[in-house]
């Protein structure tokens, strides 16, 4: 039940072999759209291009891979360059990118979470929130929390510094709390 | 102000703290910080707070019914990209999606110069759901073909009285002689002078010529092929119920002779029919299975001499719902009773449910593992007890988790195994009421940032002892690094196996116990340079691992 190890699936993706490919893409299709789909807003369409051009970069690239990064990180590099291209081809077809233009004012920090039977809600708050964070911010979050990388992994992803990262998914929380904040107020002043 | 700026520093930290993912050092540094830290105390609920939502928020993601089509195009494009200098023709049915198969042998590929011609066909899954389709003329193999296969060492005199009188066999002192192309997938111990292991001969470098079953029987501390190597039949898996009574299964297979878009024929072994070998009354017969057109049998579980399951696993397919293309996995479990093997339904199955492993241990009980891709969470284990199935899905095991691999003790004590979930374990036990994950005692320290496993194989041998066979990926330097984590008494204790000062390749498959100190093991080392990994019989005798010698 084995399935080989990605090192053992690039040198047999180097040498041309597309079962290895395949492999490599059942394997890690689920994390990457996952990534992707925040990336991308959920455009279906465009979240399918940008898996076909990771693989068929991986598949160009395997044998420049020489192991200084851990194998997750040099594919995350990779969907992350896909993304931020596939973002720009589209935001120059005019198609918007949802972004928070400023720094959450000072003060709107307020606790996240509340009693159980509003987690449903909550949560979808939450979604609407981090969808309208930029897609940097968005990234680290990802990177961080649903893909488990480390700070020096994450910043090698996302060519940044180390304390980019940091700074940059401290900013994250600061916003998301911000923009929930935003939204219990708006719904506080129409249940008035 | 040293208190604020050693604050601040901490809090930078605390993400990657939520994520189990700084060093036990800063781990440790963190903790005593946060002793004594109220306002760090409140950041990290609030970083828990955001952790548990970005987990939640990939729950809203519509299920992935794309994935094939998206591959389709792929590989219809790699014709145009790259010159493949090799290609692996016969493991291209054997190693998808990591289902029991181990294989990792590549072949120089025979047809490289027909590669760029082939891109307008469509290659991979798309080309096998028509190759599927095209399986209807199933090559009637005769059955005198497969014939009666005498056990050489296996004679009707054989029984446990005759086994005790050997001296016991040390596993580090057996031998072994393997017939060339052998290579083995499965591996079954009954005490320390018995042994049954079952493979495949198959010549990768003669692409027509046809795969033939191998058991290999241990006997007087060595290992030998028993009867004649079967035409045309490949064997995945090995259980014995007693020393006296077991099962080999695995697929009749024919040859794929479909031309490909240059008019060159494919050339490509495809299971026919599920096939089983019983061993009874000293020798090895085969039994008929139920119809399944284009299934092998992946692995067999007896439960004793009366009671079995045995996985079925058809391939990858499309299957269109509502309009929705998906890849399916075509699964089967027959359940053997009075004399009988027949299909037992899976009520919880989907076609887009893919099972990975099997285990079983009682009477009227079973376990499967796998994951379904249209669940965010693809984790999935299958337990049926008391006449109905139970299911535990996503997090009900552990959130982020891809389960590969589980083995039973008893109903309340189950262990799986799979890639590292969000919180970095990669081993879960379930108590017979909920799922837990277990953490791996003696990392080194150095390891400890990165030391996310993906376990392929478990086996738990006691309640008390077991291993569990896989790898991490190490920076500093890069490098993969194999583990055999042994369970011992309530804790998963963390090892590097070792071959003759070589680290194995690995990842070990297939432990068989012989006694608490010593048992057998199947693994794979990098030879021709690392072009090709060989598959290796290995022995585990206290605390040594090693290659089986092999006998001329």
């Amino acid at each position: 039940m084995t399935t080989p190890e990605p090192t053992l699936l690039l040198r047999r993706i180097a040498d041309g072999d597309e079962e290895a490919l395949r492999q490599l893409y059942v394997e890690y299709r689920p994390r990457l759209r996952r990534y992707l789909w925040h990336q991308l807003d959920g455009d279906g369409l465009a979240i399918e291009e940008a898996l076909q051009d990771t693989f068929l970069a991986v598949w160009r690239s395997a044998g420049g891979y020489r192991g200084e990064a851990k194998f997750a990180t040099w594919l995350f590099q990779i969907a992350h360059y896909v993304a931020l291209r596939t973002r720009k081809a589209s935001a120059q077809r005019g198609r918007s990118e949802t972004e928070i233009a400023s720094d959450p004012p000072e003060g709107a920090v307020i606790p996240m979470a509340a009693s159980p039977e509003d987690t449903v809600l909550e949560q979808l708050a939450f979604d609407e929130a981090l969808s309208r964070l930029t897609p940097k911010h968005r990234a680290v979050l990802q990177l961080v929390f649903q893909q488990g990388f480390s700070a020096e992994e994450a910043a090698q992803i996302l060519g940044v510094p180390v304390g980019t990262v940091k700074s940059r998914v401290s900013y994250a929380r600061r916003a998301l709390q911000s923009a929930l904040a935003c939204r219990l107020s708006e719904e506080a002043r129409h249940d008035a | 102000m040293t208190p604020d700026l050693s604050c601040e520093r901490h809090q930078d930290s605390l993400p990657w703290y939520v994520t189990n993912s700084l060093s036990d050092g800063e781990r440790a540094e963190m903790e005593r910080h946060l002793a004594s830290c109220e306002r760090c105390r409140a950041a990290l609920d609030e970083w828990r707070d955001v952790a548990a939502a970005m987990r939640r928020a990939d729950e809203n993601i519509p299920p992935d019914t794309a994935s094939l089509t998206t591959w389709a195009r792929i590989a219809h494009q790699l014709g145009a990209q790259a010159e493949p200098a090799y290609k692996s023709s016969k493991v291209n049915e054997r190693n998808i999606m990591g289902l029991k198969d181990r294989i990792v042998r590549l072949v120089p590929n025979t047809r490289a110069t027909t590669e760029a011609a082939e891109g307008a066909r469509p290659r991979g899954p798309l080309r096998r759901a028509m190759d599927v389709v095209a399986v209807v003329a199933v090559i009637a193999l005769s059955v005198g073909v497969f014939g009666f296969l005498a056990g050489r060492g296996g004679g009707s005199s054989r029984g446990k009285d005759a086994v005790a009188a050997q001296p016991a066999c040390a596993t580090s002192k057996a031998t072994v002689s393997l017939p060339a192309n052998a290579s083995l997938l499965a591996i079954a111990a009954e005490g320390a002078n018995d042994g049954w292991a079952a493979g495949t001969i198959w010549d990768d470098k003669s692409p027509t010529s046809p795969p033939a079953a191998l058991l290999v029987h241990l006997r007087n501390c060595h290992w030998a092929p028993v009867g004649t190597p079967i035409p045309n039949v490949q064997l995945t898996d090995i259980s014995m119920a007693s020393p006296d009574d077991g099962w080999a299964v695995g697929a009749t297979m024919k040859l794929d002779t479909t031309p490909m878009a240059d008019g060159a024929p494919r050339n490509a072994w495809e299971p026919s029919q599920p096939f089983a070998l019983h061993y009874t009354h000293g020798s090895w017969q085969q039994v008929n299975l139920p119809s399944y057109p284009g299934a092998k049998a992946m692995q067999v579980k007896m439960v004793s001499a009366n009671e079995g399951w045995m996985l079925l696993y058809s391939g990858k397919r499309l299957i269109t719902t509502n309009g929705d293309t998906s890849v399916g996995y075509g699964n089967a479990l027959l359940h053997y009773q009075n004399g009988t093997w027949a299909n037992f339904p899976m009520s919880f199955l989907k076609p887009s449910t893919g099972l990975a492993d099997m285990d079983a241990r009682q009477p009227g009980e079973v376990w499967l593992a796998g994951f379904d891709n249209t669940y965010s969470q693809p984790n999935i284990v299958a337990h049926y007890i008391g006449g109905k199935w139970t299911t535990y899905i996503g997090t009900a095991i552990a959130a982020g988790a891809n389960i590969q691999t589980i083995s039973e003790i008893s109903p309340t004590d189950v262990w799986a195994a799979g890639s590292a979930s969000s919180s970095g374990s990669s081993l879960y036990h379930f108590d017979g009421a909920r799922w837990s994950a277990a953490k791996v005692q003696g990392v080194p320290k150095k390891e400890a940032a990165y030391f996310r496993p993906f376990i392929n194989t478990i086996v738990m041998t006691s309640p008390t002892q077991g291993w569990a066979f896989g790898f991490y990926m190490s920076l500093k330097p890069t490098r993969t690094i194999r583990v055999a984590l042994r369970y011992d008494h309530g804790a998963w204790q963390y090892t590097e196996p070792q071959i003759h000062g070589t680290t194995i390749y690995a990842p070990l498959s297939a432990f068989a116990q012989t006694t608490p100190s010593q048992g057998w093991a199947l693994g794979d080392h990098l030879i021709d340079n690392g072009a090709n990994a060989e598959r290796v019989l290995l022995y585990y005798d206290a605390g040594v691992w090693g290659a089986v010698r092999q006998q001329s």
